[in-house]
């Protein structure tokens, strides 16, 4: 108890803010490990062939070439872009992760083979269209998992935040 | 009043030390500390003790690999399993649209049998030479490798099964087998390394433009 009113003495108890993730262009690539993720634009969009989306919603897509860097194929690249600032999502992660060249939405990206993804979040269609969003892209850290003790990916955190124009295609 | 010599107080000590003084004392308490304190740095060592790569568990918790050769099943705990052909291309066909990949396709003939209980595979993927593995492609339904199709004992089931990997890694590969999809520690898995190619052949397979359609799954005779 002494201690933590020492520590609290020198500011050891005040509120730490989350660091600052780097601000970066798009269509430069962000070392997310184990994921390289390049984010290359987003997009309102309609009606989706095969994708089920709620009354009153449309879909807000990001766009981002993701490739797994790791040793072995990973299911965890839903987790590797994030959204801010954009009102009337839906779900905080995205619903659907296609991938672009056959709008499949498989569960796992084997290592070395870039793919173009499109993140899917459904937004209630009411809400004004923004022009610019600002997308994170997050990165772990390869380090021994002290319960397992087994290197894991482990300790997600922003890498980057990348301000993405929008663009309306719902009339296409 | 002295006792005599002869006859001793038989209560009395022998030898007797005089009781320690302040000084004694504090070096006592100190040589206990200096002990308590190295059996805690010792203990303390010995429980934070990694091996120097880390991750021991993984290597100790390794699955058991059976290694067999094409063409000729092999034997694991719950299953076979056997490859009997290898093909490689640009576009596959599961069911509908051809799909294209940015690296190539290689196609493998399968056949998987129970051995003496319902058993599912939910594991198979192809390893390089870097020791990279790529899953069999979820991109479409494998539901033979995905734990989707219960395979019944001494019952074979044929099919082919489709893995996307980069094209510089498709020259030497092998495949591996197992029951788990996810955890894999300490259990059986079946290892069958592909007959090796050269880049010329993996770059025909890549630019070949005419779709392979897969084979479903089907039952065959033991």
């Amino acid at each position: 108890m002494a201690g933590l009113a020492a520590s609290g003495l020198f500011g050891g108890l005040d509120p730490v803010a989350k660091p600052e993730a780097p601000p970066v262009e798009v269509g430069k690539v962000v070392d997310g490990g184990p994921w390289d993720v390049t984010v290359t634009g987003s997009r309102l969009v309609g009606e989706l062939p095969g994708l089920t989306l709620g009354d009153g919603r449309r879909w807000f897509a990001v766009l981002a070439t993701v490739e797994n860097t790791d040793d072995e194929s990973r299911d965890d690249f839903g987790d590797t872009v994030s959204l801010t600032g954009v009102d009337g999502l839906a779900t905080e992660k995205p619903r659907y992760v296609l991938v672009l060249r056959d709008a499949s939405r498989p569960k796992y990206l084997n290592p070395g083979l870039p793919e173009k993804l499109a993140f899917l979040w459904e937004q209630e269609a009411g809400q004004p269209v923004p022009t610019r969003v600002r997308v994170q892209v997050w990165g772990k850290t390869y380090r021994l998992d002290s319960i397992g003790n087994t290197m894991e990916w482990l300790d997600p955190e922003r890498r980057a935040e990348i301000e993405v124009p929008v663009e309306d295609r719902r009339a296409g | 009043m002295s006792t005599p010599a002869e006859h001793p107080d038989p209560e009395s000590v022998a030898s007797h030390r005089a009781p320690p003084g302040p000084v004694q004392r504090l070096g006592s308490r100190a040589g206990v500390g200096t002990l308590l304190v190295a059996a805690l740095a010792v203990g303390g060592a010995i429980a934070n003790w990694r091996p120097v790569n880390g991750g021991g568990s993984g290597e100790r918790e390794r699955p058991f690999v059976q290694v067999g050769q094409i063409g000729e099943p092999v034997s694991t705990r719950l299953f076979d399993a056997a490859v009997l052909e290898v093909r490689g291309t640009a576009k596959v066909v599961a069911t509908g649209l051809p799909h294209d990949t940015a690296g190539v396709w290689l196609v493998l003939r399968i056949r998987l049998v129970a051995r003496d209980e319902p058993t599912t595979i939910g594991y198979a993927a192809l390893r390089d030479q870097r020791g990279r593995e790529y899953r069999a492609t979820t991109r479409f339904g494998q539901a033979l490798v995905s734990a989707g199709r219960l395979l019944q004992p001494g019952v074979p089931v044929e099919a082919e099964v489709a893995f996307e990997v980069p094209r510089d890694a498709a020259t030497r590969l092998s495949v591996r087998f197992a029951e788990q999809q996810i955890d894999r520690r300490m259990d059986e898995m079946a290892e069958i390394p592909l007959p090796p190619v050269d880049q010329a052949t993996v770059d025909r397979w890549a630019s070949d433009p005419k779709p392979v359609k897969l084979a479903a799954p089907r039952v065959v005779e033991p």
